[in-house]
């Protein structure tokens, strides 16, 4: 039997359809009227059609972003992110339970030398027994006064602690949140706690344990300077929604908390530009007065 | 092409359907089904544009007449088959072409072969179309090649 190619499929269907076209009875152009005015279900079929391809275009952009996020999952697994850290994931909740970690914020009474500065991420409040005895943010570089106000501490090499002013109460909460931190906010979890992080694009999405998100915290905290942008809003944690008085150093430009009391804890909100709270976070430091 | 090949529509719908009525309805069928494959189609003045028009217009009448007539005993595509088109055995010429045997296949192996090869439509393009599926789009291709292959042979044997 003859084989035909499909080349030759196609030029003789050419020439077939040219014969039928031309067999085709010349009708006139027809001009009266548009097919939507004589066809009023071709005008559906068309919105109908408009649709489809609006869903479709939805679609693919839903896959198109799931793709980007899971790129983004892999180079930050390749670029060695805490995230996926694996020692830093499985453990224990040790952030939270009150067992001590080098370089973890310290309590200080007046005049102690400040270790640093305690670290809750979540945005709400949280309860005793989630206290975050030992997630450190930050520490200053700086010397902070000490209590007696005659005596300069050097702080530890990580310290970031905002300094303030002459006058202040012996004891306050400072609350230095780095401007990288506005890339987290808390995602309704449990308290005491970050459950959820979403990154600035959101490329980013699931449960982090405090293991993995205290420790990426302070590497940013590390490095930045104070989070200037919007509103600030300090809580005592598990004490309603008082708001405490948040003072602004004229000279350091850090924040602090002149009511705020040794021994307890508190939640910084901040609001970005953007009309978002972004952060709760705890920096709890004792501070000597300073003369 | 509503303006240009609205007429000719209506008039092969009318052909079959022998009702004006019904040919209305069978050419805004038509349409619609033009419409989904609107991008595929080239300068509405080709003959490409003029022939699909004809071919859809055609076998959404023949469903048509075929939904209109559930009752009737006789098959509508005989009637398809042979209104138009003589049988390709008288019809092929002592000196024939491929193109030739084309046009004297069955007006189904026929358009389904021009739709896909001259059209360029895919074969799930052509099933709505055709009022077809898509597996039996496929396999009626096949069997369009094959007795175009068989016609050829005949041919030059005789």
């Amino acid at each position: 039997m003859n084989r035909i190619t499909d080349q030759q499929l196609k030029e003789a269907a050419a020439e077939v359809r040219e014969q039928m076209a031309s067999g085709l009875p010349d009708c006139p152009e027809r001009t009266e009227d548009t097919i939507f005015d004589r066809y009023p279900a071709v005008l559906d079929a068309v919105r109908e059609l408009e649709e489809e391809k609006k869903r479709r275009k939805a679609r693919m952009a839903g896959w198109i972003g799931f793709a980007a996020a899971a790129a983004a999952a892999v180079i930050l697994f390749v670029s060695g992110s805490p995230i996926f850290r694996p020692e830093l994931q499985g453990k224990p909740d040790a952030a939270w339970t009150g067992e001590k970690q080098s370089g973890d914020t310290q309590v200080l009474a007046p005049g102690q030398q400040p270790g640093g500065a305690e670290l809750n991420s979540s945005g709400d409040t949280f309860s005793d027994e989630e206290s975050p005895e030992s997630a450190s943010i930050s520490q200053p570089n700086d010397q902070i006064p000490s209590s007696d106000g005659d005596q300069t501490v050097p702080s530890p090499s990580k310290a970031d602690v905002s300094e303030g002013s002459a006058g202040v109460p012996s004891m306050s909460v400072e609350v230095t949140v780095p401007a990288a931190l506005h890339k987290f906010y808390p995602v309704e979890g449990r308290t005491g706690s970050v459950q959820a992080l979403v990154r600035e694009d959101a490329s980013d999405i699931r449960d982090y344990s405090d293991d993995e998100i205290l420790p990426w915290l302070e590497a940013d905290l590390k490095d930045s300077g104070a989070f200037r942008l919007g509103r600030y809003a300090v809580y005592e944690a598990g004490a309603g929604l008082d708001e405490l008085e948040v003072v602004q150093d004229p000279g350091t430009g850090g924040w602090y908390c002149p009511e705020a009391r040794e021994g307890h804890r508190y939640i910084l909100s901040a609001e970005t530009e953007s009309g978002r709270i972004v952060f709760g976070v705890v920096q709890r430091s004792s501070r000597a007065p300073q003369e | 092409m509503y303006r240009m090949y609205q007429n000719l529509m209506v008039s092969i719908a009318y052909q079959v359907l022998n009702n004006r009525a019904d040919a209305e309805d069978a050419v805004q069928e038509s349409w619609i089904k033009i419409l989904r494959i609107a991008e595929r189609i080239g300068e509405p003045e080709s003959s490409s544009a003029r022939n699909l028009a004809a071919i859809v217009t055609k076998r959404t009448a023949i469903d048509f007449y075929r939904r209109n007539r559930r009752t009737a005993v006789i098959p509508l595509d005989e009637a398809y088959m042979e209104t138009p088109y003589p049988d390709p055995s008288e019809t092929v010429p002592e000196k024939c072409t491929l193109a030739d045997a084309m046009a004297a296949l069955p007006p189904v192996y026929r358009d389904l072969l021009l739709l896909h090869y001259d059209q360029g439509l895919a074969p799930a393009e052509i099933a709505p179309l055709m009022s077809m599926t898509e597996a039996n789009v496929r396999k009626t291709m096949q069997r369009a090649r094959k007795k175009l292959e068989s016609e050829l042979e005949r041919i030059q044997q005789s």
